[in-house]
């Protein structure tokens, strides 16, 4: 009896317990439900990638989330109609995108469109949320990124968040790329000199390297789409000092002097258009877009012997091993006059971020984008989930540069589908430290391995005093813009033949007009 | 009570109802494997007598066949092989030995066997304990082949290609070379001339460098020959040991051989003094690159270092992979262009009708054999060994 009793009382103690927990999981999720709607949601607008899986369950966006206490949504940027999309969403009344994020190496949005927008107050100003609580002030004011405040600045005001390249690649300026299994089939060596390029490029174009009995081969190309993708630039190299992204100035005995009108320049121009004139500089160099340039080297027919990029990537595709294996890094030439130079270039940074001025949320727009800049944002947005796709090296590790490894990777995310971040697009600073202290993954065909591999070896030639110094010179120029645009067509036309480098007046007639764009 | 005590028996079946569970599903998870392994060996027979004509035939039906390999001269191969044998294709992943063994590895525990080929270096002391001798991968030696393989080329592996790691000398600013005994190498005159990959990223050189360990007499006749006294070392240190310590200081470590040869061999003067090396970058000699090799040094100048092809057990393409095997070794008469790319300077060919592509023989150097069963042996004593090493000399 005594038993039953007890039993009859543990069950209903046991259905009262029931009851209790289940009344506080209601009282919990309701809890849960209102903190959640107190979350503000933030819409971006980003174009997708078929590299990122989802960017909703995506860990940098639950990270995001986490950190900001917003609930992010996405809008996408429609493929065919990016430019009239980024355009109807700033001028929408009202604006329903909060933040505007921008793919890493593709300019959906030019910097003179941008310019544009911000003159006619389509994009939100900054620099009231940029105080010096926030990530974003501390890396503009880090002693460590001189320069960078000022070039991010539009009349003194900040206008977006950047997408930096701040690797050694990046900073060097271009790299030529030989053929050397059309060396190998010719018994060539790498040629060291202009004139050995030169016999080399002869016989590319003579010989038949690729053996398939056609003369179908293109020695050597360029292209216009950027000055690291023009080969004459290195070639001139060889000749006098010439940096395009700096107005092409030069330093001698402290008198500024503007390279392209010089005697050993126009020696250089002379090179280029012979090599232009016998076929060893292909006609495409001044017609093809970067894409098809990309498509004739990657060609299976093997068809072209050389090329000038800053990344082997801006030329060949990245997962395809076999043809990064026939491509090796040529030293900066050594010209006629034993004249030798590499170019160490300070890239600046492109728009990663911007918030639109309809945004309703801008303050915590703010907040999503002040986080992807954190080093901890930072980190994941180039690597992925810390200790799952990288982890700090414990010492051992050499980096792809050979220096000190401060990241080792352990799963590689480039080039990879993954959901762990954004692929590259939308804010991006990574210190140096970290973007060049990656440790090898032990791929050979790895373009960051190959990059760093040809930065190693034209390191030794740049002039990193002259070059500050002439970065200052090109700010002192009347018309820095028109000079740039009139010099660039000057040399194509010269190279091509449409002007005469051997015609005295023709050259004359160049000087002058490039001295009173100078203001001389 | 009673209640109490029944409540309690449950929870205690249950949790061990589900550890149990856990238990024979990993155990037979892996006896499965093990079957699956064993099936697959039975049904790639190996041994077969099959002709070219009657693996390419079969070879159509399988799907793309993939190589793990550490040499880029493959490309060459696939190339051929890919003229040869219409209709087939082949897939390089060109990584390095310690990445591949992981990988196959990875492969073999998410049972998925995507490899077909392996390629690396044999100086790596996981290669046998992680995959030969689990059975994840295997010699496949065609029959019509195998009376021409050079002998100690066979055996739990399938050596087709010797190499060694080898001292060389930037010729650009030598005549000759400049060291006759190794412990030259560690003098103040040195300091940051010297280049070499770093042990923990290229076998070949951990296996150089296990090598130097373990040759604790030669290692120690040297230095009394150089030095003229005896080497007062600390308790506990080897002489192996010492010269690392002393070495390191000097040497600029790089992630690759590829790297040394450009460091030493494309700056003309200004390159790196000395290089330690696989022997086959002496091929980028004819590309230009000013370096000679060291063929004599006291105590040695070189540590042997074949290379191994390896069917992966499991892979799903094993007539391609038989096939491409045959045609990598040149075919019947070693006349196929498959072994061609590999006939280069610096390289030793496994078989007696091939020619080695260097023309000084490995009897005419001073070469000592890799430390094979001590690598196998001492891995973890090596990786900390190694890993404080380079702690301690890289910037």
């Amino acid at each position: 009896m005594d038993v039953k009793k007890k039993h009859k009382k543990i069950v209903f103690l046991m259905q009262l317990l029931l009851i209790i927990v289940l009344v506080m999981i209601f009282v919990a999720e309701r809890q849960a439900m209102k903190a959640g709607t107190d979350k503000k949601v933030i819409t971006i607008a980003i174009v997708q990638d078929d590299r990122v899986q989802d960017y909703t369950t995506n860990y940098y966006t639950n990270w995001l989330e986490a950190q900001t206490n917003c609930s992010i949504e996405f809008e996408y940027i429609p493929h065919g109609y990016k430019k009239e999309y980024i355009k109807a969403l700033l001028t929408a009344e009202p604006g329903k995108i909060d933040v505007v994020i921008l793919p890493q190496d593709q300019s959906i949005v030019t910097n003179e469109e941008f310019l544009s927008y911000v003159s006619k107050g389509l994009v939100y100003n900054l620099n009231s949320l940029t105080h010096d609580k926030t990530n974003y002030y501390s890396i503009l004011n880090h002693p460590g990124h001189p320069g960078l405040k000022e070039s991010l600045l539009i009349d003194e005001q900040l206008y977006y968040f950047p997408n930096a390249k701040t690797s050694r690649t990046s900073k060097n300026f271009q790299t030529f790329w030989i053929n050397v299994k059309w060396l190998k089939a010719l018994g060539l060596e790498i040629p060291t000199t202009t004139k050995e390029l030169y016999e080399v490029l002869k016989a590319f174009h003579d010989r038949d390297p690729n053996g398939n009995g056609i003369r179908d081969e293109l020695p050597l190309v360029g292209c216009e789409a950027d000055y690291a993708l023009q080969s004459y630039n290195f070639l001139l190299n060889a000749f006098a000092y010439n940096d395009p992204v700096n107005l092409r100035f030069v330093k001698k005995d402290s008198v500024s002097i503007y390279s392209p009108t010089t005697d050993e320049f126009r020696e250089g121009l002379k090179y280029c258009h012979k090599l232009y004139s016998e076929n060893l500089l292909a006609e495409i160099s001044f017609s093809f877009s970067q894409n098809q340039i990309l498509e004739t080297v990657c060609s299976p027919q093997d068809l072209v012997g050389a090329f000038a990029s800053q990344s082997i990537v801006d030329n060949i595709y990245a997962n395809t091993p076999s043809i990064l294996s026939c491509y090796v890094q040529v030293p900066p030439l050594i010209g006629p006059n034993g004249y030798q130079n590499a170019i160490y270039t300070m890239p600046k940074p492109s728009i990663g971020a911007f918030i639109p001025a309809n945004a309703k949320k801008p303050v915590e727009a703010f907040k999503v984008l002040d986080a992807m800049i954190s080093e901890e944002g930072a980190l994941i947005g180039a690597f992925g989930e810390y200790d799952v796709d990288w982890t700090f090296s414990l010492g051992e590790d050499l980096s792809l540069y050979g220096n000190k490894a401060e990241i080792v990777t352990l799963n590689y995310l480039k080039s990879k589908t993954q959901n762990k971040n954004y692929a590259g697009a939308g804010v991006r600073y990574v210190d140096a430290m970290y973007v060049d202290g990656v440790a090898w993954n032990g791929d050979n065909s790895l373009v960051e391995f190959l990059d760093a591999r040809a930065v190693k070896v034209y390191e030794p030639f740049y002039n990193r005093r002259l070059q500050e110094d002439i970065r200052y010179i090109s700010t002192q120029v009347d018309e820095p813009v028109e000079l740039a645009r009139y010099t660039d067509a000057m040399i194509t036309k010269f190279i091509t033949g449409e002007c005469d480098i051997y015609s005295k007046d023709q050259w004359k007639a160049f000087v002058e007009r490039s001295n009173e764009l100078m203001g001389g | 009570m009673k209640v109490k005590n029944i409540g309690i028996a449950i929870l205690i079946c249950t949790a061990l109802s589900v550890l149990l569970i856990a238990c024979t599903s990993s155990a037979n998870q892996q006896s499965t494997q093990q079957i699956f392994l064993k099936d697959w060996e039975v049904a790639a027979n190996l041994d077969a007598n099959q002709t070219p004509d009657e693996l390419y035939q079969a070879a159509l039906k399988e799907d793309i066949l993939t190589i793990y390999s550490v040499t880029t001269r493959l490309f060459d191969t696939k190339k051929y092989f890919e003229e040869a044998y219409p209709g087939l294709t082949v897939e390089i992943k060109d990584i390095r030995s310690k990445d591949a063994i992981k990988m196959i590895r990875n492969n073999y525990e998410a049972n998925s066997f995507e490899c077909d080929i392996l390629i690396c270096s044999d100086s790596a002391g996981n290669l046998y304990n992680e995959l030969i001798e689990p059975g994840l991968i295997l010699p496949y030696v065609p029959w019509d082949i195998e009376s021409k393989i050079k002998s100690n080329h066979i055996n739990s592996k399938l050596n087709f290609l010797d190499e060694v790691i080898l001292f060389v000398y930037n010729s650009a600013r030598y005549n000759q070379s400049p060291i006759a005994n190794i412990w030259e190498i560690t003098q103040e005159q040195y300091k940051d001339k010297i280049v070499m990959a770093s042990p923990l990223s290229s076998f070949s050189t951990y296996g150089f460098c296990a090598t130097v360990l373990t040759e604790e007499e030669k290692m120690l006749a040297a230095y009394r020959a150089y030095f003229g006294q005896e080497p007062v070392l600390d308790k506990g240190v080897s002489i192996g040991e010492y010269f690392w310590e002393q070495a390191a200081k000097n040497i600029v470590f790089v992630n690759t051989s590829d790297e040394v040869a450009e460091g030493i061999g494309s700056s003309g003067e200004n390159g790196y003094d000395l290089g330690i090396m696989l022997s086959s970058k002496l091929r980028l000699c004819e590309l230009g690159y000013h370096f000679e090799p060291i063929y004599e040094l006291d105590p040695f100048a070189a540590v042997y270092t074949p290379n191994s092809v390896m069917l992966v057990a499991g892979g799903k393409n094993t007539n391609s992979a038989k096939l491409f095997v045959r045609f990598l070794l040149g075919e019947t008469d070693g006349t196929g262009k498959g072994y061609m790319p590999f006939s280069t300077p610096g390289t030793w060919s496994c078989r007696e009708d091939i020619q080695d592509g260097n023309d000084v023989s490995l009897e005419d150097m001073d070469v000592v054999n890799y430390a094979n069963s001590f690598i196998d042996n001492n891995t973890d004593y090596l990786d900390h060994f190694f890993q404080g090493l380079l702690k301690e000399n890289i910037n």
